[in-house]
């Protein structure tokens, strides 16, 4: 049986010469909501003019999107990605569409001329909450619409192809429940008079969760709260112990269980520790003498391995910084 | 509806049939709902949330009337052959209660429902052949991976509502899958089997699901139908082509580049 090879042309690109800026509509809500600079809006909880946005009570939202040139890029800076003596205006074009990850919804691609960038345009998608979750990005990429007359070396030949693409924009619509990743389950629950609470430590098999009052989840799950991001830094020691102590005394660890195999990888990393002897360390009789001595190394070096995550002590230094008088 | 507070891991650990253990076989091969749902009922540490509404259970009910009925219709037909006429029955029950690509990731609300309402259908599709054969082993195993979804997305009743929810179309509705449902139940054979699943599998992320429907449509639509490697093929072209936006694509662009059938001839 004979297979045809796929024949792929690499060929140049030049990407984020086109920026995108966005606003969104939502019913009900007078106004539009800018998307801000760092092209990220975070519309779980979302406080507007005094009023609590919840995206999810309504059957759509509107995003608004603008294309522009970035840094004093124009038509002209895109003559290298076409074929000598055609015009990168008639040959390529900017497709704008939006997309769910979670749900691989799309929407049209809506398809604009290179030379309407000078002129602002303005292209609206009518988003149906029913088909989204969680993110939804705003994309854009410039493509090649014509096949070329002939080929020439580097330089895209096919129709569809990709020859720019932009920094996408993103919209949350949805509370991200997992804050803390698989391996660290967060979320509210009834915690009684506590603040905080870790549940099912006394499970062999599954993780356990960390509960925070019902009464603070306003502020738990918005991620622009200094003081939210300050208390979560600094409370990380001790639930990465907790689960250290859970997985090495109580879990029954199971090799092909994808969590546990989580926590190897994530002890194994902020502890400098080898994945075996972690596992080894697991498997040990519980409670041993020589588990527990194991564990109080491995918990020293998860302490001082905790804050070499790049952005520990940055981040604290902006939230210091941040309540300085 | 409702769904299981656990996670996957927990089912695995709990109720995955082991060859060494044939009593672990039972739970699935007895086809039995109510003793099924007694074991997991009373399985330490399971915890469901949540309320089914007499909507969601008159949809359930009939969706079930309506595979009994595809069974007795089609009683000649081989279940794998009827796999699309299922989607077609989950979809259209299931888009009553409004559900749309939201609910798609909802994996233990999936599991709730497949556990709960769906053992002796899965047993029929995915155990009973290897149960007449006496492979027992083989056959729970198969009717656990496909009930409680070893892999989320073939949880039974998500991987049928997903092929047909790629392949409905808000205009035309269920034409495409009717008529892909009518070959595939027709005498000559295709590539249903791998269409379904790289449906269900690959990342196709397209408007309007435009992608699935034009590969499915020509793929198997048409007089000559793709084989199981020419499917397969395909779905790999499609991926390999990262520097094309090939999601909106003419269908002569998929059928020039994507969806290539081989020639018999040079097949030899």
């Amino acid at each position: 049986m004979s297979e045809r090879i796929l024949k792929i042309d690499t060929y140049k690109t030049y990407d984020d010469i086109v920026g995108l800026t966005g606003r969104l509509q939502i019913p009900d809500i007078s106004g539009d909501l800018i998307i801000p600079d760092n092209r990220s809006i975070n519309l779980h909880n979302y406080e507007y003019k005094g009023q609590i946005i919840t995206p999810r009570k309504h059957d759509f939202l509107v995003v608004k999107v603008t294309p522009i040139w970035k840094n004093d890029s124009n038509l002209n800076s895109l003559s290298s990605l076409v074929i000598d003596g055609e015009n990168p205006n008639e040959v390529l074009s900017l497709r704008i569409f939006v997309t769910c990850e979670r749900t691989k919804w799309s929407s049209e691609q809506k398809k604009i001329s290179l030379s309407y960038l000078t002129k602002r345009a303005l292209l609206s998608f009518e988003i149906p909450l029913n088909d989204v979750k969680g993110i939804i990005n705003v994309n854009g990429i410039i493509t090649r619409e014509f096949e070329g007359s002939h080929s020439q070396a580097n330089v895209s030949f096919a129709p569809l192809a990709i020859v720019s693409t932009c920094k996408e924009l993103s919209i949350q619509i949805d509370e991200i429940k997992e804050v803390g990743g698989q391996h660290f389950p967060i979320g509210p629950g009834n915690t009684g008079d506590l603040a905080f609470d870790i549940n099912g430590l006394e499970n062999g098999i599954e993780l356990p969760k960390i509960l925070y009052s019902e009464d603070l989840k306003e502020y738990l799950t918005r991620d622009d709260l200094p003081a939210v991001n300050a208390s979560m830094i600094t409370a990380l020691f001790f639930v990465f112990d907790t689960f250290l102590k859970w997985f090495v005394f109580t879990c029954r660890f199971d090799a092909s269980n994808k969590y546990h195999k989580g926590l190897v990888d994530f002890f194994s990393k902020y502890s400098s520790t080898a994945k075996e002897d972690v596992i080894a360390l697991v498997e040990m009789e519980k409670h041993s003498t020589d588990q527990v001595k194991g564990y109080l190394d491995i918990s020293l070096k998860l302490f001082r391995g905790v804050q070499s995550i790049d952005k520990y002590k940055k981040e604290l230094k902006v939230i210091y910084r941040s309540n300085l008088p | 509806m409702k769904r299981y507070a656990n996670n996957l891991e927990f089912f695995k650990s709990q109720l995955t049939p082991t060859r060494e253990d044939p009593m672990s076989w039972n739970n699935f091969n007895l086809a039995n709902q109510e003793k099924f749902n007694n074991v997991i009922g009373q399985s330490p540490g399971i915890i469901s949330e949540g309320t089914i509404n007499d909507e969601e259970e008159d949809v359930i009910q009939q969706l079930k009337r309506d595979i009994i009925d595809l069974r007795q219709k089609f009683s000649e037909t081989n279940q794998e052959r009827l796999d699309l006429d299922l989607a077609l029955i989950f979809h259209r029950n299931l888009k009553r209660l409004g559900w749309g690509k939201f609910q798609m990731d909802d994996f233990s609300m999936w599991r709730w429902l497949s556990m709960n309402y769906f053992l002796k259908e899965c047993f029929w599709r995915w155990g009973e052949e290897n149960f007449n054969k006496r492979n027992y082993y083989e056959s729970s195993r198969a009717i656990f991976q496909r009930l409680v979804g070893e892999r989320n997305r073939r949880i039974f009743p998500l991987w049928y509502y997903t092929i047909a929810e790629r392949l409905y179309d808000p205009l035309f509705g269920y034409s495409l899958i009717e008529k892909l449902a009518e070959k595939s139940r027709g005498s000559k054979s295709g590539g249903f089997g791998n269409l379904m699943n790289y449906l269900t599998e690959t990342k196709l992320l397209s408007p309007n699901d435009h992608t699935s429907k034009t590969m499915s449509k020509l793929l198997l639509g048409g007089e000559k139908l793709a084989g199981d490697l020419e499917v397969k093929n395909s779905f790999v072209r499609y991926n390999a082509f990262k520097r094309r936006l090939l999601s909106y694509a003419s269908d002569s662009i998929f059928e020039k580049e994507i969806c290539i059938m081989f020639d018999k001839k040079t097949k030899k």
